[in-house]
């Protein structure tokens, strides 16, 4: 059942050309563009006065077609006006949809759409307060810290339907931007005087949804101003558990570096003879009391020579033996460069998964024939701790936090590129 | 509250105040302009019907601002280059008056207070002037120089024949809203805030078809 | 989303422990089986995997 009451709308025809032209807005509108030609006439003439005359153009479709009806924050909003305006950066011309909603009880409300990015719009009548001036400005609207995101000067360039405000084609005003995603701040400066809007930046499927738009919105692309960041929350929270994950991490690294044995199984100094034919020899049987690592050092005082070893370490009960060759060397000079030095007088070698058991060292070295005798080391620990398992860890660990931050950031610059601030 | 009855001094139709302080009211029957001295009414002139508008708001809407209910008893209708808006003129429980102001449906709530300091004279007028009021900073926004259409209803003052008056609006950085009001001799100021129309729960509104 | 984090996250904790006391990082060392015990006395009769010049293995 309609209610009853005043007339909503009312229809004449245009001065121009003729065509009917609907009235939706009550007494409000203070300019209609005719569907048919385009003309802008004065709704509160009476002869329709012509404000502008028809501009033969582009004809676009918007979106959301005139007339559409929806519940939007609860309540029936219909469309009764859209502009499309622009701005130029760099040479090049960036254009936007604005769709005029209206209700005879709540007035006006805007809805905007730039490449596939929709905005919900309210004229807003607080007058944000400036807080900073370094080098992006910022203003504060309802606690809330918005900065300056961009300034430019938009020039309307196709309108239909009706409008609160006297529209023309060709209009200039400056606007200028400032964001706190969702949210963005805008105002607009013609003459003396400014007028704020508040956007928050909306899901086009909710549009779609209210307005029962046929089809389905486009998918945006790039990053709007106030586009919510969806990486942000997910980056920040990361580092929550990363946090505890390094803190548990850090005990393990500690515990295991204090409580690994580190046990010494041999420690004997040897001489190589470079004459010797038979240099192989056997050490002196050890105990590897549990399953696990064995390091074996080896070290030699060596200048200008190098000494390669063949190790073995024997297991006396299963006969089963770990094979492994290790060269020490080391060489140094002086040349125009200045000193330089080439090799290395120490090599450790970690062998894994050692069952328990008595073993001994097989060692055969070799090294040059023509040298002097070389003087080395030969050290056996079990259960040393490397580190590197634990560096690989922590990179891992690190990872995913890393990665959430890097699309965060990633993010935001791309947000930024279409600011004043980006490249 | 109820106000004094009596009969329009012009056509002799029953007048009734609904509003105890009351001072002009618009005659239904011949829309002539009554004034109250006590218990005596006098005509003083006549309005004209009021223009087409758009206002949801109506005598007899009532609502509530800032838990305080009122009654809407009467109305003042301007109008300027760019548009018009209308003023209507709140009876509150306690007897006190207010005024909302619907311009393009957007809504503010406000009544007449003494000035904390002198108001500027309207020739040294600019827009950006700052006036505080209670600690609050505010600045003139708009300068509006607008035509006195009509009136309907009960108003607390004698406001009638105006010719054209400027009205100067600020704002600040919250929602407080105000108005230095040129019509008389000494300006009077206005302050209040802006509000949604669903703040006020108003009902016995107009209605429109469709909606 | 962050209980997997964690969860993983304890899994390579885990795992670097048992690399590091596996020695999964270490050598890979050339198993010879049956070696009688013969070879303690006799050490040259030993069959190296790295008979020749070691210089012929890449050395350094």
């Amino acid at each position: 059942m309609v209610a009853a009451g005043s007339p909503a709308a009312r229809g004449f025809n245009c001065s121009n050309c003729g065509a009917p032209v609907e009235l939706r807005a009550l007494q409000h509108a203070r300019a209609v563009a005719c569907t048919s030609c385009g003309s802008i006439l004065d709704p509160r003439d009476p002869n329709l006065r012509v404000l502008q005359k028809a501009r033969s153009k582009e004809s676009i479709t918007p979106d959301i077609p005139l007339g559409t009806r929806g519940t939007w924050h609860g309540q029936p909003w219909e469309v009764i006006g859209f502009q499309r305006r622009s701005i130029e950066v760099d040479g090049i011309r960036y254009s936007w949809d604005e769709y005029v909603l209206f209700n005879p009880y709540r007035g006006f409300r805007y809805l905007s759409r730039y490449e596939g990015h929709w905005n919900d719009i309210r004229t807003v009548r607080e007058l944000p307060e400036p807080t900073g001036s370094g080098k992006r400005p910022t203003i504060r609207y309802q606690g809330e810290t918005y900065a300056h995101f961009q300034s430019a000067t938009a020039h309307t360039d196709f309108v239909l339907g009706e409008f609160p405000w006297r529209v023309r084609l060709g209009d200039e005003v400056k606007v200028s931007d400032y964001n706190a995603p969702p949210y963005l701040l805008s105002s607009e400066t013609t003459d003396d005087e400014t007028t704020w809007s508040l956007g928050r930046y909306t899901d086009a499927q909710r549009i779609w949804q209210a307005f029962a738009v046929p089809g389905s919105p486009r998918t945006p692309s790039g990053v709007f101003a106030n586009q919510p960041n969806p990486y942000k929350e997910r980056a920040s929270r990361s580092y929550r558990t990363l946090g505890l994950l390094l803190a548990l991490f850090l005990v393990l690294v500690v515990g295991r570096l204090v409580t690994a044995a580190r046990e010494q199984l041999l420690a004997a100094r040897y001489t190589y003879q470079p004459k010797d034919q038979n240099a192989a020899f056997v050490t002196e049987p050890f105990a590897v009391r549990a399953p696990g690592t064995v390091e074996i050092t080896l070290s030699a005082d060596l200048t200008n020579a190098w000494i390669d070893f063949d190790l073995a370490l024997i297991n006396t009960d299963s006969g089963v033996a770990w094979n492994v060759e290790r060269e020490l060397s080391y060489y140094s000079g002086t040349d125009s460069d200045g000193a330089w030095s080439e090799g290395s007088r120490e090599r450790r070698v970690l062998l894994p998964r050692i069952p328990a058991g008595e073993y001994y060292l097989r060692v055969e070295p070799e090294g040059e024939a023509t040298s002097q005798p070389v003087s080395y080391v030969i050290q056996v620990r079990r259960d040393v701790p490397s580190l590197l398992p634990y560096g690989v860890a922590l990179l891992l660990l690190v990872a995913p936090s890393i990665a959430a931050t890097a699309r965060s950031s990633s993010f935001e610059r791309r947000r930024m590129q279409e600011s004043d601030y980006g490249d | 509250m109820r106000g004094p009855a009596g009969r329009c001094p012009n056509c002799s139709a029953p007048i009734q105040f609904r509003w105890s302080s009351a001072v002009q009211t618009v005659c239904e029957s011949c829309r002539s302009v009554v004034v109250r001295h006590d218990v005596d009414l006098e005509a003083i002139g006549e309005v004209s019907d009021l223009p087409p508008d758009s206002s949801p708001v109506q005598l007899g809407t009532e609502g509530r601002f800032d838990d305080r209910p009122f009654t809407v008893i009467g109305r003042i209708v301007y109008e300027h280059a760019d548009g018009g808006w209308s003023e209507w003129h709140l009876a509150f429980g306690d007897g006190s008056s207010g005024w909302l102001s619907d311009a393009q449906a957007e809504y503010a709530v406000s009544a007449l207070v003494r000035p904390p300091r002198p108001l500027p004279p309207a020739n040294t007028l600019t827009v950006g002037y700052a006036y505080s009021w209670q600690d609050r900073e505010l600045q003139v926004t708009t300068l509006t120089r607008a035509r006195y259409t009509g009136v309907e209803g009960e108003l607390p003052f004698e406001y009638w024949g105006k010719t054209e008056v400027l009205f100067a609006d600020l704002r600040g950085y919250d929602t407080t809203f105000a108005t230095i009001d040129y019509s008389e001799e000494t300006p009077l100021l206005f302050v209040g805030r802006f509000v949604d129309y669903d703040d006020l729960s108003l009902r016995h509104v107009r209605t429109y078809e469709g909606w | 989303m962050r209980t997997l984090y964690f969860l993983l996250g304890l899994l390579i904790a885990g795992t670097a422990l048992m690399a590091d006391t596996r020695g999964w990082f270490g050598a890979s060392p050339s198993l010879i089986r049956n070696v009688p015990r013969s070879i303690r006395d006799n050490p040259g009769a030993y069959r190296s995997l790295y008979s020749g010049s070691p210089r012929l293995f890449g050395g350094k």
